[in-house]
């Protein structure tokens, strides 16, 4: 490996990047459209949802309840004389979501002893709107707990999803960081696999590719050569993108700044050497593009961006493990809305570190490979 | 025979083409009359290319005149398509469709009958020898096959004007010599407008037109032209070739010099020449030559001293 | 100082039903021009890829001097130059960066590197295209920074492939001159062309069709075996004609028409090399009207392949 050469090779991409201007409109542009449209646009956040109730009660302790979730201004509470209302109004789509307080609530409340099973309440939803439900749910969860109650999830006639309790607790419902922080992971992975693969298989037919494969240059230092420099790009990238979301979106990281840009560094290097694979194993930018768009397809469905793994089935959750994207936006997540640090995330740090590794030595033989 | 000159076949005056602020045609003028086959040549960017995809009224120009078979370019070039065939660059025939189909498909665009179709596309396959091949599908043809399909394609609805850009770039040169004869018969019935970067099918044309810069710079018959050309063209023959290239070179009235197939090929500017005789003797006396003889000018000095003609005229 | 600086035996390459080329052997001593020819689609450049360790063949084996390049590719990068059909240089930096960049890769150490770029310059006339980026040149120059470039680190085989496709038709022989200055310095050049005239231009010619070899000869010893050769005009006068005829005869040359049917004399011969010329001379040498007709190499290679054609259909 010779210093010179790879300094000689940087120096080039650099130059020639720097002095194409639409790249750099791109590499600035598209990141920063890509958060605010993202953050602003598909909040997922809980206002206003129309909420159908069922109180069996009628007691203090759940009235109480209900005012509850109509003060907090999520939710927005309709009350129905019987089950069946209920539900036809949920399948009519005039509700959102249903909640059910049994008859015996306010006494199971009352009487319950410490540790012993806490009065259930019925959450319906919607199974199409899973997401909104999902974080519905949450939110009903998190009120319901502080009540002393457990939720209960109900299925619905037509096509319900049927699922196990769970216990989470979000304490953070804001849409914003939570979309803000997996923005981060949609644009290093897309977008960074998207221009590193047009931008070397237009090499390659341009036939410099050839005639620097053909110069002492080893494979490694080519390698490098590319990734290094678009590796520092889309890192300035990240420290503008995390800047600008915290100007106009005011959302900071609640971890260590540094601890995520480094992070976010090393995850790029992961996405150009993917990048790289598509483009040595494409003839044209065409198609190097249509494999960057398939391969990104399942990457937003599954990498926890939009849609949140727990409810995907578990076949499925375990192929989302195998996806880099996934432990990035776990990673990114972390740092953003719990402050995570490096100790506490050791284990996905590996596992990214692991998968850097493995692509970057996939695309290096992809790149030698001379047939 | 009536007393009035035909009409011009072709007939451009002050003829640009912009793409934005450059100017690939820059002031075109160029008459031609009759059925003749005429070469277009020009250095890469000249502007060849988009001269022919305008005269097949393939690209929207401005002009002063712009007449191709009485039919103004600037305005409806419909009636146009019907009286011509184009070949490009790359070829553009249907890939999927049998030799004999994509010649069908040609004949139903021009309203042939079936018969009058059966009767051109025999004689046409032919005379390509593509007859054996003519349930093949066209995108399995080798490249010199596939060329003359597109040129057996073009002339199928028997077309008063021939547009053909490099239709022999990279062919293999059997086929290449076919494509040639193929159109040499046609020259008395077809007016052939053929852009090459071959010396030999620059010089079998029968008019030349030289394009530099968006401008057509000489518009004569091969013959105008060698006489024209500013050059002398000698060969100086003996054993090591290269050596006398090299001694040729150092003489003060040669231009430039160069060894090619058992000799040396020396180009002396007319201005500097000592006259023939005087040429002859010198490179006869050079070590090593045994023979020196004047040579007529061929096509590449024709196109060199074009092109440095062109050259000085624009800086 | 002789030596095969580049051999190939029983070179084959095979894209899975269809090959593109078939057993080939090359052999191409130190200091030759060498030529190779073929019809797009001939696996004319499948070869020349191997040739230069970009693709790994079927079968065979491939020696650069002296290296094996089908298992040390790398050995063999510094030796070699390569100037590939689309020219390599970069857009976005002139041609002067792209110097540095190239020259950079291949190790020349910045002192090293000015000096030799600037012989370079001169030889190609790149003194005002230094500054220029390549999209920014016509084609013709573009190709001839493209050669400069190959030559840069001073290899001892160049490879170019096609290297006049795009220059202008005029500017080709000029373009020729270069690549032979390279042979005269020592330089191993093998170059691909389908312009066949310029064969004319090279020591040696191999063809391949259909992934064979169908020739691999002298320029002369092809016109010789698949034309009429030379043709030979004079007007002689008369009383020179009865001396001269048979010295001429004697050295090989057939008469095909004189006086007193035709005014001209019209000689034949298959090649015309030493003796040929040296009786020539002695006899029509201050003929003012002498003319001598090579054969083109068009119809050469229309004669080799229509044989090839033939002599495969027979086998077959």
């Amino acid at each position: 490996m010779s210093l010179r050469r790879l300094r000689t090779l940087l120096q080039r991409e650099v130059r020639a990047t720097l002095r194409d201007p639409f790249t750099v409109a791109v590499l600035i542009a598209v990141p920063l459209a890509a958060l605010l449209s993202f953050s602003f646009v598909l909040s997922t956040e809980v206002v206003s949802l129309r909420l159908g109730v069922l109180d069996a009660s009628a007691s203090s302790a759940s009235r109480r309840l209900v005012a509850e979730l109509a003060a907090g201004g999520a939710f927005e509470p309709r009350r129905f004389a019987n089950r069946e209302a209920l539900e036809q109004a949920l399948v009519g789509g005039e509700i959102s979501a249903g909640l059910v307080i049994p008859p015996d609530f306010e006494r199971a409340l009352q009487g319950r002893a410490p540790g012993g099973d806490a009065p259930q309440l019925q959450v319906l939803y919607d199974g199409a709107e899973s997401v909104l439900a999902g974080n519905a749910e949450a939110f009903l969860q998190g009120i319901a707990t502080a009540s002393g109650a457990q939720l209960v999830r109900g299925g619905i006639p037509a096509g319900g999803v049927r699922a196990s309790v769970h216990a989470l607790f979000n304490p953070d419902l804001d849409g914003t960081p939570f979309m803000v922080a997996g923005t981060f992971g949609f644009v290093l992975s897309f977008l960074t696999t998207l221009i590193t693969a047009v931008a070397v298989v237009n090499e390659r037919l341009g036939g410099t590719f050839d005639q620097l494969q053909l110069t002492p240059a080893t494979n490694l230092e080519i390698l490098l050569g590319k990734l290094l420099p678009l590796g520092a790009m889309f890192a300035l990238d990240v420290v503008l993108m995390m800047v600008v979301a915290g100007l106009l979106l005011g959302v900071w990281p609640h971890g260590s700044a540094l601890f995520f840009v480094g992070v976010s560094s090393f995850y790029v290097l992961t996405s150009l050497a993917l990048g790289l694979f598509f483009s040595a194993t494409s003839a044209t930018a065409a198609e190097a593009v249509q494999k960057t768009v398939l391969a990104s397809v399942p990457l937003v469905q599954l990498s926890g961006f939009a849609f949140p793994i727990r409810n995907m089935p578990l076949p499925v959750q375990w192929l989302a493990e195998l996806i880099p994207a996934t432990h990035y936006i776990r990673v990114s997540r972390a740092i953003y809305l719990r402050g995570a640090g490096p100790l506490e995330l050791w284990f996905e740090l590996l596992l990214l570190l692991g998968f850097g590794v493995l692509l970057v030595g996939v695309s290096l033989r992809a790149l030698s490979r001379r047939t | 025979m009536s007393g009035e000159a035909p009409a011009p076949s072709l007939s451009l005056r002050g003829l640009v083409k912009r793409y934005g602020r450059r100017r690939a045609l820059d002031g075109v003028d160029l008459e031609l009359e009759g059925a003749q086959l005429v070469g277009v040549v020009g250095p890469d960017g000249a502007g060849k290319t988009t001269l022919l995809r305008s005269v097949a009224g393939l690209l929207e120009v401005e002009a002063e005149r712009a007449y191709v078979l009485g039919i103004d370019l600037r305005g409806d070039v419909g009636p146009l398509k019907a009286r011509l065939g184009y070949v490009p660059q790359v070829w553009s025939l249907q890939r999927e469709l049998s030799v004999f189909e994509n010649l069908a498909f040609t004949a139903r665009l021009h309203r042939l009958g079936s018969e009058e179709l059966e009767r051109r596309a025999e004689g046409l396959l032919e005379r390509t020898g593509l007859a054996p091949f003519r349930t093949r599908a066209a995108g399995a043809l080798s490249g010199g096959m596939k060329q003359k399909l597109a040129v057996a394609n073009a002339l199928l609805p028997e077309p008063e004007l021939l547009v053909l850009d490099e239709p022999t770039a990279g062919v293999d040169v059997v086929a290449r010599g076919e494509i040639w004869e193929l159109l040499a018969e046609r020259r008395r019935s077809t007016l052939i407008l053929i852009s090459t970067s071959y010396l030999e099918e620059a010089a079998a044309c029968e008019r030349l037109v030289y394009l530099d810069g968006g401008r057509v710079v000489a518009n004569e018959t091969p013959e105008a032209l060698r006489a024209g050309a500013g050059l002398e063209l000698y060969r100086v023959w003996g054993d090591r070739p290269r050596t006398l290239a090299a001694a040729a070179r150092a003489l003060p009235f040669v231009a430039s010099a160069r060894a090619a197939g058992g000799s040396a090929r020396v180009e002396v500017p007319r201005d500097a020449s000592p006259g023939e005789a005087a040429a002859r003797a010198a490179l006869a006396a050079l070590p090593g030559a045994l023979l020196a003889e004047a040579l007529p000018v061929d096509m590449e000095s024709v196109l060199l001293s074009l092109a440095r003609a062109s050259g000085e005229a624009r800086a | 100082m002789s030596g095969i600086m580049l051999r190939a035996e029983g070179l084959t390459r095979r894209f899975g039903e269809f090959t593109a080329v078939d057993r080939l052997d090359l052999e191409v001593e130190r200091g030759t021009l060498f030529a190779f020819l073929g019809a797009n689609g001939s696996g004319k450049s499948t070869t020349i890829r191997m040739l230069i360790g970009l693709l790994v063949p079927t079968a065979g084996r491939i020696e650069v001097d002296g290296v094996d390049v089908i298992r040390h590719p790398r050995r063999v990068r510094e030796r070699i130059g390569y100037m590939g059909q689309k020219v390599s240089l970069y857009t976005g930096l002139t041609l002067l960066e792209n110097v540095e960049f190239y020259g950079g890769l291949y190790g020349l150490e910045r002192a090293r590197l000015r000096a030799r770029w600037e012989a370079v310059r001169e030889r190609f006339a790149l003194r005002e295209s230094e500054g220029e980026r390549p999209e920014d040149l016509p084609a013709g120059i573009r190709q001839r920074a493209g050669l400069a470039l190959a030559t840069l680190h001073e290899p001892r085989v160049l490879f170019l492939d096609e290297p006049t496709a795009g220059v202008d038709v005029h500017s080709r022989g000029l373009f020729w001159e270069r690549i032979q200055e390279e042979t005269d310095a020592g330089v191993t050049v093998f170059v691909t062309t389908h312009f066949l005239e310029e064969t004319d231009y090279c020591d040696r010619v191999s063809f391949i069709e259909a992934g064979r070899l169908v020739a691999d000869a002298t320029p002369a010893e092809l016109r010789a075996r698949f034309s009429d050769g030379y043709r030979v005009r004079c007007a002689l006068a008369p009383e020179k004609l009865a001396a001269a005829l048979p010295v001429l005869r004697a050295a090989g040359f057939a008469v095909e028409a004189g006086p007193p049917e035709s005014a001209e004399l019209v000689l034949r011969r298959p090649s015309l090399e030493g003796e040929a010329l040296e009786a020539l001379r002695r006899t029509l040498g201050a003929d003012a009207g002498l003319r001598i007709e090579p054969s083109s190499m068009n119809e050469v290679f229309r004669r080799l392949i229509q044989e090839a054609g033939a002599a495969r259909r027979e086998a077959a």
